[in-house]
């Protein structure tokens, strides 16, 4: 009887670690992985690989304003649209992926092909991966190297690598972009944390909209037309809306928690200079 | 009467000759708008036309924090009007255009509404 009743709890403590490892704990992304998109919407029906989008390897050599807003590609993996056609006719992917563009002096690759066939099939398997034994033509690892580390998401700080001209992401396509006047950059915003303690956030425009532009956040993810109308949590934020729809999936995740909240504590709240005399 | 059956022959061979040969450069896949196009100066003058207000509207979003409410309103009534054009090109453009011209519009009615709220 007792023997029954050891094995019956070993076997109920062995049951509870495994679905703590694998049922309820957030496995957090390795370095190469965080921000991965994984695009299946048509792959199936077209009888191929979902597609394993890395966005490390693209947010390095492009800003988000010019894939997000330029090319029209969709926020979230569920609402990407993408057939084959679509990149065939120069939009999407295909819009770079067309083996005619020369990007840092080599061909980009073309992507999609009206039928998979054996003379197309590694062309398609490049970006529709998930699951099969593709070989990389670009190692994380040897990329990572020459940039300043963080401690979260793909191990990069990227605000710094491009504050120091080690990545350069390009911000206009010829033919794609349209010509925008230079953005009047707006003041940084302070928000109050709502935990005591909790140094306040400093929300920096200028940083933003040196990637972003201005209509890829307003007013699809941030409405509020008032300040101080609009009440964010970190509830919200961990379920992707606001901040994050990027941190977490794709800029610095939510776990670095000063990058945002960098406001000493204590420091009083800062007054706009006065406007001048009038004489 | 012959007349008039020799202009229904021209207009259903135009559309024949649009579907199979404009069609598959990606312009448009609407008879109408195909005629429209066509009738123009071509349909790369046709393309270009919609393409340079789409540019010119849109390119008012990084500066436009310093429009005037009159100027926002002008730009989402000639963003919407437009809509209705490019409705009416390929799959592939109208999904791409629709959805630039769509932020593009959100984000001068968001700044209406700013300013309405100042």
């Amino acid at each position: 009887m007792k023997k029954a009743l050891f094995v019956l709890t070993l076997t109920l403590v062995l049951a509870g670690l495994t679905l703590a490892e694998v049922g309820v704990k957030k496995k957090r992304p390795l370095p190469p992985d965080y921000g991965k998109v994984i695009i299946k919407n048509h792959s199936e029906a077209a009888g191929l690989a979902p597609v394993a989008f890395d966005h490390w390897l693209h947010r390095a050599n492009f800003t988000c304003r010019l894939c997000h807003v330029d090319l029209a590609f969709a926020m979230n993996a569920q609402d990407i649209d993408i057939r084959a056609i679509d990149n065939m006719r120069g939009y999407f992917c295909g819009t770079c992926h067309n083996g005619r563009m020369i990007y840092d002096k080599r061909k980009v690759f073309e992507s999609c092909a009206a039928e998979v066939t054996p003379e197309t099939k590694d062309r398609c398997e490049r970006c529709h991966s998930v699951g099969l034994e593709v070989k990389k033509e670009h190692d994380f690892a040897e990329f990572a190297r020459k940039l300043p580390r963080e401690r979260f998401g793909n191990g990069i700080d990227w605000e710094k690598a491009d504050a120091e001209g080690l990545i350069k992401p390009v911000d206009f396509l010829p033919g794609v972009s349209v010509k925008r006047a230079s953005t009047e950059i707006q003041k940084d915003i302070s928000l109050e944390a709502k935990v005591e303690g909790m140094p306040d956030i400093v929300f920096s425009h200028k940083k933003h909209t040196v990637w972003n532009g201005c209509e890829l956040c307003h007013p699809r993810i941030f409405i509020g037309v008032k300040k101080g109308r609009t009440h964010y949590s970190m509830t919200d934020i961990s379920d992707g809306k606001f901040c994050g729809v990027c941190h977490g999936l794709v800029a610095f995740p939510l776990l670095d928690c000063q990058r945002c909240h960098a406001k000493p504590v204590g420091q009083p709240a800062q007054v706009p200079p006065a406007p001048p005399p009038v004489t | 009467m012959k007349h008039l059956q020799a202009v229904t022959a021209c207009l259903v061979v135009c559309c024949v000759c649009a579907y199979t040969f404009v069609i598959p450069h990606g312009v448009s896949q609407s008879p109408i708008a195909l005629l429209g196009h066509l009738a123009g100066s071509g349909v790369a003058y046709a393309e270009e036309a919609w393409r340079k207000e789409f540019d010119d509207i849109c390119s008012r979003t990084e500066g436009s924090m310093a429009l005037t409410k009159e100027e926002l309103r002008e730009l989402i009534g000639r963003g919407e009007k437009l809509k209705t054009v490019v409705e009416t090109l390929d799959e592939s453009t109208k999904k791409v255009f629709l959805k630039r011209l769509q932020m593009c519009v959100d984000l001068y009615k968001y700044l209406y509404e700013v300013k309405e709220n100042k």
